[in-house]
């Protein structure tokens, strides 16, 4: 019984860690796919 | 928003007692590379005692003083300020909401002009979110950490987020809206999140997600001492671990009933633990593969083994990567090494706050602020602040 809820536990434990570093990486991989070129702003000195 | 002449823009700066560092925030204001008659800055001194709304004066902002004892706190004071900038003959065609004791890039407005422009959808719609880094980064390692977070959570999860076209999230300051999404949209003053609520309130009312404008830069001050720390993680522990219980599952359910991935999206963001907790529970876990291999408790110790070490590259592949991503300094990385001492200290936070009564501050709105030092000029040099920054 013991070890049945140790098993539990540390699946558990295990999908939340999983879990969150697969969405965590996932964002990451995603922002490291973003435009590096940033737009740059319009002059707006020289507008009326 | 067809030609190209510069939107008319209030900065609205909400402040209660920011008499020490408003001075400094508001010059960065008025130094703005944005035509002078394209902006106007308005400053909400609300339930002051100190000198904010003549500091504020001096510096030519529009200063609106409200004093209501019932009502206090920052969300109030926005809901306030935004219902009369709504009521004005001309209102502005965008406003920008910026904290008291936060530093704006030179261009910051110019690129908030460029991204509004560029993304206001047909029915006039936009909420957008800048860059919200750390002031004072090079003042000890507290800061030094508190930015290497930031850089991950308010840089490179929106960056991601924005990239796979969901909502990047409101984290309080540096933050654009047209006229007519603040309009449609009311302003949440009574609440303990009331970014997070707004930026829900548009995703489930108008399927609008909040764009990310990361060149748009802002930068605030952060304390320095532990219990400067202590206060304000209070605080955002307070207000985080109320949304999840509140809102997190409802609107997981809400999001897949509706088929609404940024609904979803929302949700799991709420669910994902600060990355201090994940640490810990990564520790735990890998604490428990260790004992449970060893005494042959746990059945296909190989898998275990594979999916624990799975687990520790993912960790450091996101923070190097993460930082590595956003361009972080050398401080943030050397703070790391400071990190378990703060897991421990965010820990004992965590138990000490469940056990004690949330105050009446925590539990309701409340202007509850983290104890001021002036704005720091050289920590903007730091910072990486443009030259022009610096001359303030």
């Amino acid at each position: 019984m013991l070890a049945l809820l140790y098993l539990f536990t540390t699946a558990l434990a295990g999908a939340g860690v999983l879990g969150s570093l697969a969405y965590l990486l996932t964002l990451t991989l995603a922002a490291a796919r973003a435009p590096r070129r940033l737009p740059a702003p319009a002059d707006l000195r020289k507008l009326p | 928003m067809t030609d190209n002449t510069p939107l008319s823009l209030v900065v609205l700066v909400p402040a209660h007692d920011e008499a020490l560092v408003l001075d400094a925030s508001l010059a960065s204001l008025a130094q703005q590379d944005y035509p002078a008659a394209r902006y106007e800055i308005v400053v909400v001194a609300d339930n002051c005692t100190d000198s904010t709304a003549g500091i504020a004066r001096a510096r030519g902002a529009t200063v609106w003083e409200r004093t209501d004892t019932a009502q206090r706190g920052k969300g109030y004071a926005l809901d306030w300020a935004i219902a009369q900038l709504l009521a004005r003959p001309l209102p502005a065609d965008a406003f920008v909401i910026m904290d008291a004791d936060t530093w704006a890039a030179p261009d910051f407005l110019s690129h908030i002009n460029t991204r509004l422009m560029a993304q206001t959808d047909a029915r006039g719609l936009c909420a957008l979110q800048g860059r919200y880094g750390v002031l004072n980064k090079a003042e000890g390692w507290r800061a030094a950490l508190m930015s290497a977070a930031f850089d991950l959570v308010n840089h490179v999860r929106p960056l991601g987020r924005d990239r796979l076209g969901l909502s990047v999230g409101l984290k309080g300051n540096g933050m654009a809206f047209t006229r007519k999404t603040l309009a449609r949209v009311r302003w949440h003053g009574d609440s303990l999140t009331e970014d997070l609520d707004f930026a829900l309130d548009l995703a489930r009312a108008q399927n609008l997600r909040v764009g990310y404008a990361p060149e748009a830069r802002v930068w605030a001050q952060m304390p320095t001492s532990g219990a400067q720390a202590a206060s304000q993680r209070r605080r955002w522990e307070q207000g985080r671990r109320h949304s999840v219980r509140a809102l997190a599952l409802p609107l997981l359910w809400e999001g897949i009933s509706r088929g609404r991935p940024l609904l979803i999206d929302s949700a799991l963001d709420l669910l994902l633990p600060p990355l201090a907790e994940l640490s810990g529970l990564l520790l735990f876990w890998l604490a428990l593969i260790g004992f449970g291999v060893s005494h042959h408790i746990l059945p296909h110790p190989a898998l275990w083994k594979g999916a624990g070490a799975i687990a520790l590259m993912g960790w450091f592949a996101y923070v190097l990567g993460g930082l590595r991503l956003a361009g972080a300094s050398r401080e943030a990385y050397l703070a790391l090494l400071r990190a378990p001492f703060y897991m421990a200290w965010k820990v004992m936070l965590a138990l000490t706050g469940r056990r004690a009564k949330p105050s009446a501050a925590h539990s309701a709105p409340e202007w509850v602020r983290t104890a001021r030092a002036p704005l720091s000029v050289p920590g903007a040099a730091q910072a990486g602040l443009p030259t022009e920054a610096r001359t303030l």
